[in-house]
């Protein structure tokens, strides 16, 4: 090995260490998510970071990283991932736009939306509202809510205009919602208090 | 639309369909500008007609409980390691 490959390797390393690797938990969190099984989100985790690390002489300094690897991560799961594995059944995209073009849970929405009566059990409910949505809802409201994206990281990263971002957070949020609340109901809180 | 009720005293030439489309979302999602966040506010304080204060309320305790309520998990040991083996292999 040449010093200058030496020097490309060690500033390449030091790029993965510093802005690759601390985004390690949040791809794994998507990667679960959108795969709903631990072992496929390690090998998508693994597959993403071994083309990262492929492709690594490709990513500018000073550019989002993290964004860079989501990308590449989104890439996997629809063109290779994806076509592998057996999907889950999920909730139709017309099923979702039946509730979202119903607009039944606006006339029960409380301005005091309170959140505390069932904080304590909720971490399960709302993982199973976020698993009910078609994977293109779940992918953006993660990208969104969970990971901090802008509108203009996401929509580099999923490869669609800024509108389509917008409009799909919005319809994942309707069906999001409309889940919560009943579930929020069935705990005992009333939305009219 | 702008706003008619004689009662109101939202401001006038309201853009309600950029308000409740545009503004809003990026005040739930944090990126709306300064401008946007001081003219969305004043509307829906004295907009007596006005539904976005009671959505925006609404969505932001739906994107709490997502971010608060979400298991995260920690990338098990054995992944980082052989991505770290990766890493100090010759592969790149």
């Amino acid at each position: 090995m040449n010093k200058a490959s030496l020097n490309n390797r060690e500033e390449a390393t030091r790029i993965f260490e510093e802005e690759m690797l601390p985004h390690l938990d949040a791809m794994y969190n998507f990667a679960f998510h959108i795969t709903f099984n631990e072992d496929d989100a390690k090998d998508l985790v693994q597959e993403t970071f071994l083309k990262a690390l492929r492709f690594i002489h490709s990513f500018k300094t000073g550019t989002n990283a993290k964004a860079w690897l989501f990308k590449i991560l989104k890439n996997h799961f629809i063109n290779d991932f994806r076509r592998k594995s057996k999907e889950p059944a999920l909730v139709g995209y017309h099923e979702v736009e039946t509730i979202y073009n119903a607009d039944e849970a606006p006339q029960e929405v409380s301005k005091s939306f309170k959140t505390e009566p069932f904080n304590e059990n909720i971490g399960d409910e709302v993982t199973k509202a976020l698993n009910h949505l078609p994977v293109e809802f779940k992918v953006i409201i993660i990208l969104c809510d969970l990971e901090g994206f802008t509108y203009e990281e996401m929509s580099k990263i999923l490869d669609i205009p800024i509108g389509t971002v917008r409009s799909r957070l919005h319809r994942a949020r309707a069906v999001l919602r409309e889940r919560l609340i009943k579930y929020a109901a069935s705990m005992g809180y009333n939305s009219k208090e | 639309m702008k706003c008619t009720d004689k009662d109101c005293h939202c401001p006038a030439g309201v853009d309600r369909s950029r308000l409740r489309d545009e503004i809003m979302p990026r005040i739930i999602d944090g990126q709306a500008s300064n401008d946007e966040e001081k003219y969305f506010f004043e509307v829906v304080e004295k907009c007596v007609h006005c539904e976005c204060k009671e959505k925006c309320t609404e969505q932001l305790a739906i994107k709490f409980l997502l971010k608060n309520n979400l298991k995260r998990l920690k990338v098990p040991d054995d992944l980082r390691q052989s991505i770290r083996a990766a890493m100090n292999s010759d592969f790149y």
